[in-house]
């Protein structure tokens, strides 16, 4: 989950609330954020995955105000203010990137630290919620720096501009190339295959979308007036997103004043401002939270959240906050409700049991199994299910399979790249780095491994392998383990001569069960103990328990 | 006194001293045995033990490898000796260090850029560099206090070189009986008549009535015996299942390889979600693809997406096959068809019905001495009427107390549950609250039925972690639970 570092001074002239450190603590953590470290100057909040409205010090500090019942304008509006812009939309933006809505913030009041809250705020939103800008993505500029009040936004060849930060003037395909945000962003375009969308004013390219602003338009301390935009693929998330900002603009002191987007025939005004309802029977939210409370208890609980709420016949109906974007039906305003109530008063209620617990009988046969190995002096190990081609198969001198192991594409880690289809090089591996204990060293490993089936269906299977190293391990003792491990299990086997490369030609064994090959037993070959460093003789062996019908 | 103690006494009487591998030879007891009977003597006052001091050399890597291959500035000499060597060639950090001693010994000069091998050189060339038989003479195991005065000087250029080391160590010379001592043999040889250890015919004879047992030490240290046994996490793994059995859950198993359809679309994680991310999820190469139901379940999840999330879900995604990254899609499984059940009435079980997985999962991340890539998680689910976030609390509170864990709940968020509840375990061990794992009551998204005909309460937790904090086995994190060495495994302690 993202962490946020908020200055101090900032946040407490944003709450305007008088709270010690330990107070602020333990409100935080009762909306569902959490203080990861807080210094004199510096607080550094763990927030929510859901709410891109708690984000940044603004909205922060407006959900503890509602929390502490210090707020109770619930809704914000643009006053029936007109728009003075318009942002014309070309159908040729359709297939890369189609959405765009605007306003304009006048009078906004930045310096050093809130302008960098609000950079560092847009960032996290646009990298989380925005899905690191291919959902949403969004573009602040100072209004006074744009030359027109209608925008176009369009499909461009690859034209030069100056970009954010920049002094020379650089191509759009050379910013993806070389640029960092261009790096970073350029697949969200596909890298301008088809034409790269920007945002122009009547002199030229305001912002290559959604990558990087020009030079020209660069908010700084001293800008009072902001032309915002936000682009992206989902015309429902666009809507919802400028609507929060426009709100965050309106706690800054701003006035948020609407622009038009023009889809040739169609209109649409941003911010819209969106509320809308839900209500829910107050029964539904007993029943959700196991807890009673009244009418004037559930709207008042609903106020401490944000929401302004009435009851009508036996429903609460709860209007939505313009600023709320994870808001799906009423199941989330339930979980509202219940963080407003407090988890810690939730007074548990026990559960009845009709039915009879019970255990798979695979959890039985395992326990019954570790149990008779660990009477035969073998310790359990558990190992990785994952692993390598060179542990799996190079050091046990056995030769890859074609399409047997269940391999993995995206491995972050060398070591790993495939799933174990059997138990002894794990064990081996335990042994290996058992060389400086003392003898016997007798271990046993019961858990899965895997393979890919001709079906192409993955097989889990679980199995059973157990390893002896001491001066005096051979393949007889080895078998007298095996042979009472089948004799408690009540299974006929026989014994094949087999071959096998992990082990001594002519001192392995293949297991049989009805003729199905269920495993096998031997003395290891003393080049697979050079492989792993294991100065002592080893016997071992493994079978795999589903073919062994014993589940 | 042991009887190993008198035995070796007995012995020093006859000798007066002797040599530990005189001892051995005498008493047919192990060096250990010895070693520990001597001891015994010395705090009782009956020997006194003597020591010698030693020398020991110890080669360090670099040391042992030149050893091997020769010190560089002999195999750079060689070189030189047969044809020009320009010093610019030189780049292996050995020709470095090779050109380094050359120069500093004055076996060569350059010229022009070129390595020339001096008079003292051409000598040098003849015969072996005393270091390097020296090195090579430690490697072959040559008696260290004798090497020590022979090469002074070479010994200390090695040293000073991060060769070699020096210890000295104090090694047991002989022990030497005191007067108390031969007094205690004395005592012991009169009480000869004494039984030490009883026989099969001694029993069967009763020729033990009459005569007396000797006393033994019951205070005497032993080493332990190590005993074979179930790994520590198998043991609480069970701890974890009997507390979900007795409180009338029923076990259920899933796959370990699945589709993405079960481990997030199912579970109304949206198909763009970073959890969903190319880094946190190993997603397969073979089998690339698995089947999935696509008329029932497969269609309605469809349009539970794109209602709520409103993009176009692509059924495609969903068929990737992954390793779960959570043991939930276990769950997810067995309620879409338990509710299936329910809602045609074709269930046998009564409501509320309790079900729990334990397995592992996957996470696709860097992994190093503290950090795993996969361990374990338990995850329960209760199908019912109008369960409560009452309830939830309820039944997480009395597993944990049956696990000796007290336990507190915090608002979180997880796409599959709302209102969902992070619970932390308090550690007695770190003195801590520890995140456990999440909960809350399952959207009706992913089950498919409105909460008010059936509710959903779920939840997972890891597993590794009640290990950690229950009992005080030294383990801090849960990657040292899988060490799998023997001398770990010996030293866990019972659950």
């Amino acid at each position: 989950m993202p962490v946020v570092k908020i200055n101090k001074n900032y946040f407490n002239s944003l709450l305007k609330l008088k709270m010690s450190d330990e107070q602020l603590k333990d409100q935080i953590s009762k909306l569902g954020l959490e203080i990861e470290s807080m210094t004199k100057d510096e607080i550094e909040i763990e927030l929510s995955a859901s709410r891109p409205d708690l984000l940044d010090p603004v909205g922060i500090a407006r959900a503890l105000r509602y929390f502490m019942h210090k707020s109770n304008k619930f809704h914000y509006e643009l006053d029936g203010k007109k728009p003075e812009m318009a942002i014309n939309v070309s159908n040729s933006v359709k297939n890369v990137r189609p959405f765009i809505a605007g306003m304009v913030v006048k009078g906004v009041k930045l310096d050093d630290t809130s302008l960098q809250q609000l950079m560092s705020f847009t960032d996290k939103f646009c990298d989380t919620f925005g899905r690191k800008r291919k959902k949403i993505a969004v573009g602040m500029h100072n209004l006074s720096s744009i030359e027109s009040m209608d925008l176009s936004y369009t499909l461009a060849k690859d034209e030069r501009f100056v970009a954010l930060d920049s002094k020379e003037q650089e191509g759009f395909s050379s910013i993806l190339k070389t640029n960092k945000k261009g790096i970073d962003y350029g697949s969200t375009i596909d890298n301008g295959r088809a034409g790269y969308p920007v945002l122009k004013d009547s002199k030229g390219v305001l912002a290559l979308i959604p990558i990087i602003n020009s030079e020209r338009t660069k908010v700084t301390e001293s800008t009072k007036n902001l032309f915002v935009d936000v682009t992206g693929n989902s015309e429902y998330a666009i809507g919802k997103s400028i609507d929060m900002l426009a709100a965050m603009f309106i706690d800054m002191g701003a006035a948020v004043y609407p622009v038009v987007t023009v889809y040739g025939s169609s209109k649409k005004i941003y911010p819209m401002m969106d509320s809308g309802y839900i209500s829910i029977a107050l029964e539904d939210i007993w029943k959700s939270l196991g807890v009673k409370f009244d009418y004037r208890a559930a709207i008042s609980l609903a106020n401490k959240m944000g929401y302004e709420a009435a009851s009508v016949g036996k429903r609460i109906r709860f209007s939505l906050p313009e600023y709320r974007i994870d808001i799906i039906n009423e199941q989330d305003i339930i979980e509202d409700i219940a963080i407003a109530y407090g988890y810690d008063y939730i007074q548990p209620i026990g559960l009845p049991s009709y039915n009879a617990g019970s255990l798979e009988s695979t959890t039985l046969k395992n326990r019954n199994l570790e149990g008779i190995m660990a009477g035969m002096g073998f310790t359990q190990v558990m190992n990785s299910y994952l692993t390598n081609p060179a542990a799996n198969y190079e050091k046990m001198e056995t030769d890859r399979v074609k399409d047997e192991a269940v391999t993995i594409a995206n491995s972050v880690n060398s070591s790993i790249s495939m799933l174990r289809t059997w138990l002894l090089p794990s064990l081996m591996g335990n042994l290996s780095k058992s060389q400086h204990e003392k003898m016997p060293h007798r271990l046993f490993e019961l858990d899965m491994a895997f393979s890919v089936n001709a079906g192409k269906r993955a097989s889990e299977e679980y199995r059973i392998a157990a390893v002896v190293s001491d001066p005096k391990a051979n393949l007889n003792d080895m078998k007298a383990v095996l042979e009472e491990l089948m004799y408690l299990n009540r299974v006929k086997y026989t014994v094949a001569k087999s071959s096998h490369s992990s082990f001594i030609e002519g001192r392995c064994g293949e297991i049989k069960v009805d003729g199905r090959s269920v495993g096998f037993f031997g003395e290891i070959h003393p080049k697979v103990l050079n492989n792993f460093s294991i100065d002592e003789p080893v016997s071992a062996f493994e079978i795999n328990l589903q073919e062994l019908g014993i589940y | 006194m042991h009887n190993y103690e008198v035995k070796v006494l007995r012995l020093l009487v006859r000798t007066n001293s002797t040599s530990l591998a005189g001892l051995e030879k005498h008493t047919e007891l192990s060096r250990d045995q010895v070693l520990w009977a001597l001891h015994g003597l010395e705090d009782k006052g009956f020997v006194k033990l003597h020591y010698k001091e030693e020398r020991r050399i110890i080669l360090t890597a670099e040391g042992k490898r030149y050893a091997g291959d020769g010190l560089p500035e002999s195999r750079l000499l060689q070189r030189i000796g047969k044809s020009e060597v320009k010093t610019a060639s030189l780049s292996s950090s050995d020709d470095k260090i090779g050109l380094q001693w050359l120069m500093r010994k004055r076996l060569a000069h350059v010229d022009n850029g070129a390595l020339k091998i001096t008079s003292a050189g051409e000598a040098a060339l003849k015969k072996e560099f005393p270091e390097e038989r020296l090195l090579r003479a430690i490697e072959a195991g040559g008696d260290h206090n004798k090497l020590a005065s022979e090469y002074i000087e070479e010994l200390d250029t090695l040293k000073r070189r991060g060769l070699l080391d020096i210890e000295n160590v104090n090694e047991f010379e002989k022990a030497e009986i005191t007067q108390s001592g031969k007094e205690a043999a004395r005592h012991s040889e009169k009480s000869k008549d004494e039984i030490g250890s009883i026989d099969r015919e001694m029993i069967a004879k009763v020729s033990w009535k009459g005569k007396k047992f000797a006393e033994y030490d019951v205070s005497a240290r032993v080493e332990r015996e190590f005993a074979a046994k179930r790994h520590v996490l198998k043991q609480t793994i069970d701890r974890i299942k009997d507390v979900y059995m007795s409180m009338g859950f029923k076990e259920i198993s899933g796959p370990t390889i699945d589709s993405a359809f079960w481990v997030f679309d199912s579970l109304f994680v949206p198909q763009d979600h970073p959890a969903r991310d190319k880094q946190d999820t190993f997603f397969l190469e073979n089998p690339k693809d698995l089947e999935i139901d696509e008329k029932s379940y497969a269609k309605r999840i469809k349009e539970e997406h794109e209602r709520s999330w409103k993009y176009e879900w692509d059924i495609d995604k969903a068929r990737q096959s992954v390793l779960r990254t959570h043991t939930t899609s276990v769950s997810a499984r067995f309620v879409q068809e338990a509710v299936a059940k329910i809602v045609a009435e074709e269930s046998e079980e009564v409501l509320p019905l309790k079900a729990f997985s334990l397995g592992r999962l996957f996470r696709n991340e860097n992994i190093d001495y503290r950090h795993l890539a996969d361990f374990y998680q338990h995850d329960g689910v209760i199908i019912g009427k109008d369960l409560t976030m009452a309830n939830l609390f309820d039944t997480l509170i009395k597993i944990y107390a049956r696990l000796g864990i007290k336990i507190k709940f915090k608002p979180s968020y997880f796409p599959f549950v709302e209102p969902a509840a992070e619970f932390y375990g308090y550690s007695d061990v770190t003195d801590e609250w520890v995140e456990l794992g999440g909960s809350g009551i399952m959207r009706s998204e992913v089950t498919g039925i409105s909460r008010s005909k059936i509710s959903v309460l779920a939840w997972g937790a890891g597993v590794e972690r009640v290990l950690l904090m229950s009992k005080d086995n030294g383990i801090r994190s849960i990657a040292e639970l899988y060490n799998n060495g023997i001398g770990f495994a010996r030293n866990m302690r019972s659950v």
